[in-house]
């Protein structure tokens, strides 16, 4: 079977193209045009979105040609029906039920988180992990049990893809600002103390964010200090997770996930607990297409494709809302 | 006295089976619109026909006749 999914839930317009067999799955191609605000702003849906649909007919045809496939070759459609800003969510919903209607090709409507998560359990090989999803739209913990994603701990304002990118805005880099960050905190070990918030097994980066902001005169120890302090938080929050979840492997994707700092302080987590450690590919780290054609070739295998009439787009859609049934 | 604004958009010479595509595409998100603003897509003989009517603040009419207008461009394209 194959799906050609479709994401756009924030800065990334992407299509891809993805088959499942009896073995597993195989991306057959996976494209993505990144909308890039200017140096020292944050996205402005609106903008995002206009960006996506000028890009849209153009990747979905790289997208088939890549995949040497012509459209009729497709069995079924997924996008991404949120979380994620509504101008930029519309634009897959609308080539998603353009495509399904005039060429009559079931619809799936997928969950961004759970997205990311598939996508990561495909390619790591990872069975039943403790999930860490960090990206600029989602900081949670998540086990499937019973059939839901269960959440053990998340943020309770600021994500950490936000805290690293509203910080780097502040110093007047473009977003997305983790990999410069990353950069210029491997220059220093000269730690500057930041609040740290742990509530129950939540974590809460916005007095994080302030206080970091007072110290960036000195980039390198502000983004050494910032990165240590909201890790270490997040080190607390999987470990308790883990310890309390009894799981054998722990899976971190999303954006952050690209972070090798954060990756040393996880695995020495798993080495304690004694579970297996696996990390997203960088390339498929972050919004694809490619999460949302294969989370979409799982749902067929548990339901019909949706009534068009019956397609949504959701900017609050919690992971933990949706019924697991594959 | 609230201001009526009536918008009405047609776009010609589409097909019944292109018309059905974009109606349906985007028909599912004309939802939760401002209080005041509404939409009505209609499939007549060979026209896309856009009924929009605003009441009061004229704020949002426009950004939404555009970003229909953007969605429906995109629609026709990628069926194309």
């Amino acid at each position: 079977m194959i799906c050609l999914g479709i994401e756009s839930t924030a800065h990334t317009f992407s299509c891809a193209i993805v088959q499942k067999n009896k073995k597993g799955g195989k991306i057959l191609s996976d494209v993505r045009k990144i909308y890039r605000p200017p140096e020292g702003q944050g996205i402005h849906p609106r903008e995002a979105s206009r960006h996506h649909i000028e890009n849209s007919s153009d990747v979905l045809l790289e997208c088939l040609k890549k995949a040497n496939l012509k459209i009729s070759d497709i069995d079924i459609i997924s996008y991404a029906a949120g979380p994620g800003l509504g101008p930029c969510l519309r634009v897959a919903g609308v080539i998603a039920r353009t495509v399904s209607s005039y060429y009559k090709i079931p619809i799936y409507p997928v969950n961004h988180a759970i997205g990311h998560i598939e996508l990561g359990k495909l390619l790591t090989g990872a069975k039943d992990p403790l999930v860490l999803l960090v990206s600029g739209g989602h900081t949670m913990l998540a086990a499937l049990k019973q059939k839901k994603w269960r959440i053990f701990g998340e943020t309770l304002d600021t994500t950490l893809g936000q805290l690293l990118d509203q910080f780097g805005r502040s110093l007047g880099f473009a977003s997305p600002c983790g990999k410069k960050i990353e950069d210029l905190a491997l220059e220093s070990e000269n730690y500057v103390s930041l609040p740290y918030v742990v509530k129950g097994n939540d974590v809460s980066f916005s007095g994080l964010l302030s206080a970091a902001k007072k110290i960036s005169s000195n980039q390198k120890d502000a983004c050494y200090s910032l990165q240590e302090t909201a890790f270490a938080m997040i080190g607390e929050a999987t470990e308790r997770a883990l310890s309390f979840t009894e799981k054998k492997e722990l899976l971190i994707v999303g954006g952050v996930s690209a972070n090798k700092r954060l990756s040393e302080i996880l695995k020495k987590i798993c080495q304690r607990q004694k579970c297996k450690f696996f990390v997203s590919p960088i390339e498929y780290a972050g919004d694809c297409g490619s999460q949302i054609a294969w989370t979409g070739l799982l749902e067929a295998t548990a339901k019909k494709g949706a009534k068009l009439d019956e397609t949504f787009v959701r900017q609050s859609w919690r992971l933990d809302t949706v019924e697991i049934d594959y | 006295m609230s201001l009526t604004c009536r918008v009405q958009i047609a776009i010609n010479n589409i097909s019944e089976k292109k018309a059905k595509a974009v109606q349906s595409a985007l028909e599912p998100d004309n939802v939760d619109f401002p209080e005041g603003l509404s939409l009505e897509i209609e499939n007549i003989d060979n026209a896309l026909v856009f009924n929009f009517q605003s009441t009061g603040s004229m704020k949002k009419l426009i950004p939404t006749i555009d970003e229909v207008l953007a969605h429906v461009q995109m629609a026709l394209k990628v069926i194309e």
